[in-house]
């Protein structure tokens, strides 16, 4: 029994993890009704940026991530520009695989550059042995990521709950055209929240990297259970995604201790194909409504 | 709307397309690295071209295709190899059971909006791969250390006879396909792609249709991973994972989504260009992924559209150089004998089955809201609501914005519920009944912005409303025009028929919807409504947007219906006007509630409705004095 | 006037389709030409077999070069490479240069079957492979085309058991390196309770199994196993399953980053085992040594097929120095390959495949890649080369070799390691 309360804590540590992730998802599909596929790759090109700058100039780690923070918010404004917005009107099809285009693109360039040393020692921001709650070890890694994931969740709920942008935003995800019309510049919204996304996504990145090891496909097999949280938990909801994620982080870890991980994978679907059917918007999030 | 517009008469380039690639593989003296790829391609492009029938044209997404593929392949694969079927029966059974995993898989997924079903899908592949990749399974499908797949029978390894076979599934796959969209089964695929609640008013079976767009999709996949097992020979479940659902999704938008050989010309892009012309590694994935990149931002209509463009151009270059002789660019559909008699017959076709159906006692009123309540959590939208409405007559619905009205049409239609009371149909309550099942005991209704599908043509939408009254069948749809001709032609007949009833000329017939103005399109909703055995027809909102001219044509023209066929009219306006000359009993609506029913003359001149409408303070006198009288 | 408004119309009609058929068929003709498969040798006196010319030897390759199985593979082909450009220099084997070409298969079954395809008529032999999955995708059919395929990096023994005409492997099989190193730790400290971790890298299952039957026949335990996928986001919860069981010895078969990622898991849970942890030559990478935690160092024997560190006098040593494959495991084994490739040819007169093949199975206890792999033996029924397996230890950022110890399934148990210097 105690092992699979230490496996649920250790699911909850996870799933806070896939939730910061799913911030930044739920951040672009709030403001643009985009779905990133991309984000994983982003966040890992941010996290050997600042690697960059650690092993090959020197630099303190601190003034590492800040540079690299503000270098992810410039290739978001980037591949909004150069990615996105060309011919935005082709569809969410379209533009959602442009992701998927992006996401290849970068992988290939982070293997070319990258590939070949991989995976990499990357420096931890805090140190320590951690503390011990019910016999499994919470790293001082998950206690920030806790911490942090707590921080940003309140800021983003703010910022589209409050601030200028933040209603901007929102308006301009349900009714694009109209929003135009009443005068908001969407191209500067919209290269806004890409550089928000990126930077969110780098600070996920460089939190994870010491204990998953810097390697160019690092994110890859966080971003799907990421996207099953999400929607397990309501798109449109920051609480909700990341409740989704934890809920996710949990079973998965109680069940592989309990079964194997191939139990984990079904009863995970199988989780999210009732929870789904019982609550097609999410535990949290807005029911869709279609004028007739 | 996920995808853009989908396409009709894709049937010939389709199947040129197709043609192309496997003559280009039979004849052609290939390297035989490239044949195995180009095989391999097609097989990868019977995949999209399923996926492309759920996205492009039924408007839904699927990022599990691999795993469908994955296991039509193991499933042929595990029945020759363990219980030594011979291939045809292999084929027969291992399909059958992946169209049954979709069945089960479609039935539940396909309840969920696209970003659900996005994810479910993904997860599905991600499960299907764990699975065949684990140990539970690996007696059968050999695990992480993959399975050999015997070759075909006859065909062996020899690169021409499996790209000729491959190629021939490929263009039988192309004809299926191009067949059901351009069906009855392919119309109601586009509806649903447009609105799935304006698809349900308008008859269609919704969840059934889009059911079987899901299955089709899978059992094209599972056709591909037959050929791919027999081309490859080598199974393992590295190869259907999350990047190759991926790719397929990717070869189905850089061909061009909702073109049907779109699909085949991406596969080819992103099988043999990697597979073959890039080989060198990181330099070339970048490229690769770089020309990817380049051709979903460029070519939205992907390269099927460039193709379209291509040779639109030449065509125009060539006419230039060379002048032809002009000819009708209308396709006249049916000859002038039988179109007549088919129009004579419509019209009394109209009116006979309308005697026919059943239900009809004669007398009483054709449609009875009885006490309705309609509320919205604690939003009460409609209550104590109602209404007679006398068989044959025009009965008008009127009252500010945010009244109700469209809540009424909708609450008869079924889209909505009462909480309390009833609705009844020529004497028969509603209770319970599903819209396309209202639809089908004769209520039609057209939408305030017009419901009308805007990449099919004006002769395809009105069509589209007769479908509910006829049978449909997937089976007969299959076979294309061989076994609907018949049908097709005298459904065109009385869509003609309707056009010409609302005053749409024969030369705009054939443009897409969306090319019309407002008021045309407007017309164009009537005449499908006309088209089905309407006992009831609901309008809602059919004069906003209109012009006076506009208006006075629309009213002459339900005026003629009316009169021809001795409808029953409900009808939303706000041109009071339009409605003094068109009906015959008028009802106001005020925050949910009926504040005023009867000749239309006589309710407007009410000082209630004044109020209503015009805001006028009555004195307190005046008001007293109504009453008393 | 210009000729076209003079032609009649039918006349016009004729010439634009004569026109398309010769567009289309000269269009046909240059697609052939540049198309047309190259086969290797043919005309001169020297030329004894496909792909050999009187002074020139074709070797191809199919191999992960991108995608994320690259970091683990083109090292070794990258230092086969190294190797053979170094044989051509030194006036080649038996005074023909060789050519190797390497294609991009991704890591999918099927491209690098189609770059077999390429292949089987214009190359002499196939040499190595990345990976379980493609190596058993392509041994069957370059057996049946009596292609040679030289050495592959596999784990999926029914690539080399029972032996197929042409397929030769010098990397011992994962589930036997299992019980090679749990009888060396028996030994070494005892028999003791055995829990086994592995990715579904091939036959894993079979690893599971003999860790069972060898713990179990040298008198210990197995308590359980685990599997995790590889590149899995969490260890936590096998670290937490193995903190319960507490046994003396684990035995992974995981691949290199997710070894070190596995160990850092431990180490943070203090879920280490209380004797050692064990783990195939998978884990014997330039990932894993990069990226462990040292603080369990002490605790790790990897089995390895080549002796490490190189001796730097070593010519696979000489070689890689000074380049970033400088002891890397992988680019060390596809040199120590490609060495061994060189010396079988150069003992095969006249240079055919079936000659190849027969100089091969007549090694026995051939140094043919001195001081990188131990004397090769293969026969016509064995086609596994190694008879031992090295055991090493990471310390700090490098490996060391501590001993050596028979393994296989037919050598006799009861034969001991011996510890190396």
């Amino acid at each position: 029994m105690s092992l699979f309360l230490s496996a649920a804590i250790s699911g909850v540590a996870l799933g806070l993890l896939y939730g910061l992730i799913g911030f930044a998802i739920v951040m672009l599909y709030k403001s643009t009704g985009v779905a990133n596929f991309a984000q994983g790759s982003l966040a890992t090109l941010g996290a050997f940026v600042a690697f960059t700058f650690v092993r090959d100039l020197g630099l303190p780690l601190p003034v590492a991530i800040l540079l690299a923070l503000v270098i992810s918010a410039g290739i978001g404004i980037v591949t909004f520009f150069v990615v996105m917005r060309p011919r935005a009107e082709a569809g969410n099809l379209n533009v959602t695989v442009r992701t998927l285009g992006l996401s290849l693109l970068l992988l290939a360039l982070m293997e070319w550059q990258w590939g070949p040393q991989a995976p990499y020692r990357f420096p931890s921001i805090v140190e320590g042995s951690g503390i011990t709650v019910a016999n499994v070890v919470l790293t001082p890694q998950n206690l920030l990521v806790a911490g942090v994931s707590a921080a940003i969740a309140a800021l983003l709920w703010a910022f589209f709950r409050y601030t200028k942008a933040g209603l901007s935003l929102r308006a301009l995800a349900e009714q694009p055209e109209t929003a135009r019309l009443l005068g908001l510049r969407s191209s500067r919204l919209g290269a806004m929240t890409w550089a928000i996304s990126c930077i969110l996504g780098t600070i996920v990145a460089v939190l994870l990297a010491p204990s998953a090891f810097l390697l160019p496909t690092m994110m890859d097999s966080y971003i799907m259970f990421t996207f099953t949280g999400i929607v397990l938990g309501g798109l449109t909801s920051f609480p909700g995604a990341m409740l989704g994620c934890v809920i996710v982080g949990i079973i998965s870890n109680v069940t592989i201790v309990a079964f194997n991980f191939e139990m984990s994978v079904v009863v995970i679907f199988v989780l999210m194909l009732i929870g789904m059917l019982l609550k097609p918007q999410g535990i949290l999030g807005k029911p869709d409504a279609v004028r007739l | 709307m996920i995808a853009g517009d989908a396409k009709s008469n894709t049937l010939v380039p389709s199947v040129i397309i197709a043609s192309g690639v496997t003559l280009a593989g039979v004849a052609l003296p290939l390297d035989t690295s490239l044949q195995y790829t180009l095989i391999a391609s097609v097989a990868w492009a019977i995949a999209a071209v399923g996926l492309d029938l759920l996205v492009g044209y039924t408007g839904q997404v699927s990022f599990g295709q691999a795993a469908f593929v994955a296991l039509g392949a193991y499933a042929v694969t595990a029945l020759r190899v363990h219980l030594g079927f011979p291939l045809p029966l292999a084929i027969l059974v291992g399909v059958g059971l992946v169209a049954g995993i979709a069945i089960v898989l479609g039935s539940i997924v396909l309840r969920l909006r696209i970003f659900g079903l996005a994810v479910s899908t993904l997860f599905f592949g991600y499960v299907v791969i764990t699975a065949l990749m684990g140990d539970g399974l690996a007696p059968i499908f050999g695990g992480s250390n993959g399975i050999l797949a015997p070759t075909f029978d006859l065909i062996g390894t020899d690169p021409r006879a499996l790209m000729l076979m491959s190629g021939i599934v490929l263009i039988i796959v192309v004809l299926v396909t191009a067949n059901i969209t351009s069906s009855q089964t392919g119309r109601a695929l586009r509806m649903i792609k447009h609105n799935e609640a304006v698809a349900s008013a308008t008859g269609i079976k919704v969840k059934r249709v889009k059911l079987f767009a899901f299955v089709y999709c899978s059992v094209l996949a599972a056709i591909g991973g037959v050929l791919y097992s027999g081309v490859v020979g080598y199974l393992s479940p590295d190869g259907f994972g999350i990047d190759q659902s991926i790719s397929i999704f990717a070869m189905m938008v850089v061909g061009g989504a909702g073109t049907i050989g779109g699909p085949i010309l991406g596969a080819l892009l992103i099988t043999v260009v990697p597979g073959y012309f890039l080989r060198d590694g990181h330099t070339s994935a970048i490229i690769f992924a770089a020309i990817l990149l380049v051709f979903l931002i460029l070519l939205p209509e992907g390269l099927y559209g460039l193709g379209q463009r291509a040779i639109a151009g030449i065509r125009r270059s060539l006419r230039r150089v060379w002048p032809q002789r002009r000819s009708s660019s209308v396709a006249v559909v049916a000859s002038d004998a039988e179109g007549e008699a088919d129009l004579r017959g419509g019209a009394s076709r109209i009116s006979a089955a309308r005697m026919e159906l059943p239900g009809d006692t004669g007398d009483g009123p054709a449609l009875e809201i009885d006490d309705i309540r309609v509320q919205f959590g604690d939003f009460v939208a409609l209550d104590e609501v109602s209404i007679a409405v006398r068989r044959g007559s025009v009965h008008a619905i009127v009252g500010p914005n945010g009244a109700g009205k469209t809540t009424l049409l909708n609450a008869v239609s079924g889209l909505y519920v009462p909480v309390k009371g009833e609705i009844r149909l020529l004497g028969e309550s509603t209770k319970g009944l599903l819209p396309h099942q209202i639809r089908q005991r004769g209520v039609i209704r057209t939408f305030q912005t017009p419901a009308t599908v805007p990449d099919l043509d004006v002769l395809e939408n009105v069509k589209l409303g007769l479908d509910a009254d006829e049978r449909s069948s997937f089976w007969i749809d299959f076979f294309g025009s061989l076994t609907t001709r018949k049908r097709e032609r005298a459904l065109e007949a009385e869509a003609h028929w309707a056009l010409d009833a609302v005053g749409i000329p024969r030369s705009r017939r054939t443009l897409m919807v969306k090319g019309l103005d407002l008021s045309e399109q407007k017309r164009v909703e009537l005449a499908r409504g006309l088209v089905g055995h309407a006992k009831i027809l609901l309008l809602d909102e059919p004069t906003a947007g209109l012009s006076v001219a506009e208006m006075d044509v629309l009213a002459q023209v339900l005026k003629d219906v009316h009169e021809r066929f001795d409808l029953t009219i409900m009808v939303i306006s706000h041109h009071i006007g339009f409605i003094l000359e068109i009906a015959d009993e008028l009802t106001v609506l005020d925050y949910g509630r009926v504040i005023a029913n009867g000749e239309p003359d006589e309710v407007l001149k009410r000082q209630i409705v004044a109020e209503t409408f015009l805001g006028v303070e009555a004195e307190p006198d005046a008001l007293a004095q109504e009453e008393n009288a | 006037m210009s000729w076209t408004t003079q032609m009649s119309g039918a006349r016009a009609r004729r010439t634009w389709r004569v026109a398309a058929v010769a567009a289309v068929a000269a269009a046909a003709l240059a697609l052939a030409a540049c198309s047309a498969p190259t086969t290797g040798g043919g005309e001169d006196g020297g030329a004894t077999d496909v792909g050999v010319t009187a002074d020139t030897i074709q070797l191809g390759a199919t191999q992960s070069l991108s995608g994320p199985g690259a970091a683990s593979c083109a090292p070794s082909t990258d230092a086969a490479a190294l190797w053979f450009n170094k044989v051509n220099q030194a006036g080649g084997v038996q005074d023909r240069q060789i050519k190797f070409q390497v294609l991009d298969d991704g890591y999918d079954p099927a491209r690098a079957i189609a770059n077999v395809r390429t292949f089987q008529n214009s190359a002499f032999a196939l040499v190595g492979a990345c990976g379980s999955a493609t190596a058993a995708a392509i041994y069957k059919p370059l057996s049946e085309a009596g292609v040679p395929f030289l050495f592959p990096t596999n784990g999926v023994a029914e690539v080399v058991k029972p032996a197929s005409p042409g397929i030769f492997q010098i990397l011992p099989l994962y589930e036997d390196q299992a019980s090679t190193l749990l009888r060396y730790a028996f030994e070494d400290q005892g028999k003791g309770s055995v829990f086994t971790v592995v990715n579904p890298l091939g036959a894993y299952q079979s690893v599971i199994d003999n860790s069972k039957a060898t713990a179990e026949e040298g008198g210990g335990t197995f308590i359980n196993s685990a599997v995790a996928q590889l590149g899995t986001p969490d260890y936590t919860p096998i670290a937490l399953q193995i903190k319960e069981a507490n046994p003396d010895y684990v035995v992974m078969s995981l691949g290199g980053s997710d070894t070190g990622k596995f160990i850092a898991t431990l180490v943070a849970q203090d879920a280490l085992p209380k004797k050692l942890i064990l783990g195939t030559s998978a884990s014997v990478a330039g990932s894993f040594i990069n990226s462990y935690d040292t603080a369990a160092a002490d605790k790790i024997r990897l089995g390895s097929a080549v002796l490490l560190p190189l001796d730097p006098n070593n010519e696979c040593g000489q070689l890689l120095s000074g380049s970033t494959l400088a002891n890397d495991p992988i680019a060390i084994i596809g040199c120590g390959e490609a060495q061994a490739i060189t010396h079988a040819m150069s003992q095969t007169t006249p240079l055919t495949r079936e000659g190849i093949s027969a100089t091969i199975e007549s090694w026995t206890e051939e140094d043919a890649a001195p001081g990188v792999f131990a004397p090769l033996t293969f026969s016509a029924t064995d086609h596994l080369g190694l008879a031992s397996l090295y055991i090493v230890q990471p310390k700090e950022r490098a490996f060391t070799t501590i001993a050596q110890c028979p393994y296989g399934d037919e050598k006799a148990i009861d034969e001991p390691c011996t510890a190396v210097k």
